[in-house]
């Protein structure tokens, strides 16, 4: 078994992967049914909502402080994290398996809304398809490696990093980038929504005051970031 | 060549507390038992020794490299870390085979199975470890520690949770890895258990080294700081009367043949005893050291120690 397998299985055992599973089915449930059942306008309003307000700042969120929090809270709570590094593995492959594993993992988890809301945009909207399924993909999948890394290194900072992560989500994530748009460019939500609402015109969603390049690459800095400061930490993080 | 372990004057503190203060030592080939009580600092020094934490003072080599910045000592250590830890979802073979193939062993799968029958597992080898009881999970942490063949091997509290035919078997099994030629570290708070395992001990009490030698030798130097004395003599009440003018002395009794001496200081009471016999003309029949416990030896250290630590 490699440390990638390792990793991976201890992601997705028990029960904790399906119950967090369940907020991204009902999710893509829903945006399949509005599929089917609502007439025009009120679709294109169902997408901003799904895509603006759900997917991204909480499906995705709310899985990636789940599974990243436990990427080495898991480790901690065994009392494991003593085997683990009784190997010749370099500490950064350690951090850096580890979180790919819980960020891989989220964005495979949350598929099934990101799907959903695939299939309501193209089909339901008069938004060009091919760029509602590009940005939906590359949304979704620079979220979860945004939020896993800052969750991957939240929980090697602090003890309680569920609770503080939540916290994060809903207050500031939430309420100050979501309502102030002062905030916003201090948000990894509004950047993930600058990427996915790249098909509007003017998105009818909060996003952050910058270009869909722009904000890719500050998603893509804000990984590389934390991933980097979890590789420093986890070393002084006493056993 | 350096000594496999080498602690070279290492402290170590968490904030305001001193886990450990100004500890030197070095181990050679055999087993060296680390004594003291929870909380002394046996698991601090086991981290500093796995390369976990950095020593706030102080260098440790382990093989003659810096733990610390060397994961790759660990093709060569053993560890058996505090506690219980194991993957619950993971069975005995594949956790040992895991551990085996990150610590870079060529044959994974007969190293595995080897390391397994050293512990007595082979049976419950492909079962999770997740419905284990203390003892086999104990088992596989210590093949784990066994499985790439490790020239040094650092034990905490291996013992700890074992039910005494269990203990008995892992006391065997730790001598025999020392008469193999490795070098063991391992530390226990029991005194008996230190006292089989281990050719050397070192006793730990609140993050300092008080002492070190063979088990018997320690003993002895831990004895000569303060101790009970008994002496035979020709004249007991003339001898109790000189020695309880001397500082040393803290009381005298007398019983049917003899005398029984407390004193604060074991060492000068033997350079002074004969002199003051000789000057009282008073025969010395016996002078018999009344063999105190390494239990309360230790109890009385650990007492007299308290305040340099936690």
């Amino acid at each position: 078994m490699t440390l990638l397998a390792l990793s991976l299985r201890s992601v997705v055992r028990g029960k904790r992967v399906l119950v967090v599973g369940l907020l991204p089915t009902l999710v893509g449930l829903i945006a399949v049914l509005l599929t089917a059942t609502a007439d025009g306008t009120d679709r294109t309003g169902a997408y901003d909502t799904l895509v603006g307000d759900l997917l991204l700042p909480l499906v995705v969120a709310l899985v990636a402080l789940v599974l990243g929090v436990n990427a080495f809270g898991d480790e901690r709570d065994e009392r494991t994290l003593g085997l683990l590094l009784a190997t010749t593995l370099p500490r950064t492959a350690i951090v850096l398996v580890k979180y790919a594993a819980a960020a891989a993992v989220t964005w495979l988890v949350c598929l099934p809304a990101t799907l959903g809301c695939m299939l309501l945009g193209t089909a339901a909207t008069d938004l060009p398809g091919g760029e509602v399924v590009g940005s939906l993909l590359l949304a979704s999948l620079l979220a979860a490696l945004a939020y896993a890394a800052l969750f991957v290194l939240l929980s090697l900072l602090l003890q309680r990093a569920v609770l503080v992560g939540l916290a994060y989500l809903v207050l500031w994530e939430g309420l100050l980038a979501g309502t102030a748009t002062a905030f916003r460019n201090l948000s990894v939500g509004a950047y993930a929504n600058t990427v996915v609402g790249a098909p509007f015109g003017e998105p009818p969603f909060p996003t952050a005051d910058v270009s869909v390049v722009v904000a890719v690459l500050v998603l893509v800095a804000v990984t590389a970031g934390a991933v980097a400061l979890s590789a420093w930490r986890l070393p002084r993080t006493h056993l | 060549m350096s000594a496999a372990i080498s602690v070279d004057r290492v402290s170590k503190w968490f904030g305001d507390t001193v886990a450990l203060s100004d500890v030197s030592f070095s181990s050679e080939p055999g087993v060296t038992g680390l004594l003291g009580h929870n909380g002394a600092g046996k698991s601090t020094l086991f981290d500093l020794l796995a390369g976990f934490s950095s020593p706030s003072q102080g260098t440790v080599r382990v093989l003659g490299h810096d733990p610390r910045r060397e994961p790759e000592v660990h093709a060569r250590l053993g560890l058996v870390p505090d506690g219980d830890g194991l993957w619950s979802f993971l069975t005995a073979r594949q956790t040992v085979a895991f551990l085996a193939r990150q610590r870079r062993v060529r044959d994974v799968e007969g190293a595995t199975a080897h390391a397994l029958s050293t512990v007595g597992l082979d049976a419950a080898a492909d079962r999770r470890v997740a419905g284990f009881s203390k003892g086999m999970r104990q088992r596989v942490r210590l093949a784990q520690a066994l499985v790439h063949d490790p020239e040094v091997l650092l034990m905490d509290e291996p013992l700890n949770g074992l039910d005494p035919a269990q203990r008995r078997a892992d006391v065997d099994l730790v001598r025999r890895l020392g008469e193999q030629g490795r070098t063991v570290l391992v530390s226990s708070h029991i005194l008996a258990e230190v006292e089989r395992m281990a050719d050397r001990v070192l006793v730990v009490v609140n993050g300092r080294l008080v002492a070190e030698g063979t088990p018997e030798g320690v003993q002895q130097l831990l004895a000569q700081s303060a101790r009970t004395v008994r002496i035979e003599t020709d004249a007991p009440r003339r001898l109790a009367a000189l020695l309880l003018q001397e500082e040393a002395v803290d009381s005298v009794a007398l019983d049917e043949d003899g005398l029984v001496v407390h004193t604060s200081d074991g060492t000068q009471l033997a350079v002074q005893l004969p002199q003051l016999a000789a000057q009282a003309s008073v025969l010395l029949r016996r002078v018999i050291p009344l063999g105190e416990d390494l239990e309360s030896v230790f109890t009385r250290l650990t007492a007299s120690a308290r305040g340099a630590g936690r």
